[in-house]
């Protein structure tokens, strides 16, 4: 892992010492790396006045924040870099979702059994910060011979879905689309109906923002599905999930 | 009466810096120490995560 901005060497050491960096932070002032890899912000200031934030001088030469993540043989795999310069991603979710790694701040495990389904729901830390992005997790072990829904999905069938209970959320937290693995193309026999579905193990993470800081200890959520075999369909599911949740410190609002 | 904010410019976040697929360009700065860090080489053949911020000055 390495870290880089325009920033000096002397800002840097600063910074290490008072915050114990364990790993790289380079150092590109005067921005020349940035600006030859595509990553200067010539946006920063339109960004800032979004923001009601005044132009400062120093703003300029600062690359857009975000993550590449490279394979062993130092080729993007990934690249993580979001619309608003103030919505960050952790390193814990990123090291859990690109390495494999679990992380060694995840909140506490929710498990359910459910109809045809094994539940466990977590963040990958059970703190935030405003502007940071959190994941929930939300793993399933699908009973052997069913499997669930997904989109798209023909009229009067009920897809697997992940949604944050509304109250007291509104616009405190913004949940973004729920990831997971590609489902399987699958047909009953007799129908004409094209389905995908989801079997065995399916693990989904749902992105969530905090734009300020929530009165609440726990962040509720519901899962919905069918669970079907080859020849039946169990009731449709409506589960709730609930994870605790707590502000960290909050960082200061001008930048 | 106060005057609105003006919108947030959108942002291709795909076209930012090297494309998924590329190798990342070879890239050498001096760290917090006052060494110099060769990337790749600092790699020796382990994946990467590589972050660029804003500033840690302000």
């Amino acid at each position: 892992m390495c870290a880089i901005s325009y920033d000096s060497i002397e800002v840097l050491a600063g910074f290490t010492e008072k915050h114990g960096i364990t790993y790289p932070l380079l150092s590109d002032e005067g921005s020349s790396a940035i600006r030859r890899l595509g990553l200067l912000n010539k946006q920063v200031f339109e960004q800032h006045a979004a923001f009601g934030i005044p132009r400062r001088d120093n703003h300029e030469g600062v690359p857009y924040p975000g993550i590449f993540i490279l394979d062993e043989q130092g080729v993007v795999v990934e690249k993580r870099f979001l619309q608003n310069y103030r919505e960050r991603e952790t390193a814990a979710a990123v090291l859990e979702q690109a390495f494999g790694s679990e992380s060694a701040v995840r909140g506490p495990v929710q498990r359910l059994s459910a109809p045809g389904v094994a539940v466990r729901a977590y963040l990958d830390a059970p703190t935030y910060r405003i502007f940071q992005r959190r994941w929930l997790t939300v793993e399933l072990q699908i009973e052997p011979g069913l499997h669930l829904y997904g989109r798209p999905i023909p009229e009067g069938y009920v897809p697997l879905s992940l949604e944050v209970e509304a109250e007291p959320q509104k616009e405190g937290l913004v949940a973004g689309e729920m990831q997971g693995p590609s489902p399987r193309a699958f047909r009953v026999a007799g129908l004409d109906e094209e389905f995908v579905v989801y079997e065995g193990t399916a693990v989904f993470r749902l992105p969530l923002t905090f734009n300020r800081k929530l009165d609440v200890t726990e962040l509720s959520f519901t899962l919905r599905y069918q669970a079907c075999s080859e020849s039946d369909c169990l009731m449709p599911a409506e589960l709730t999930l609930t994870v605790p949740v707590q502000a960290e410190n909050l960082v200061d609002l001008d930048r | 009466m106060t005057t609105p904010l003006p919108p947030m410019p959108a942002i291709d976040v795909h076209a930012i810096g090297p494309a998924v697929g590329d190798r990342f360009p070879d890239l050498s700065l001096p760290d917090q120490h006052g060494q110099l860090l060769d990337l790749h080489e600092y790699r020796a053949g382990r994946r990467a995560f590589v972050l660029f911020h804003r500033s840690a000055a302000w």
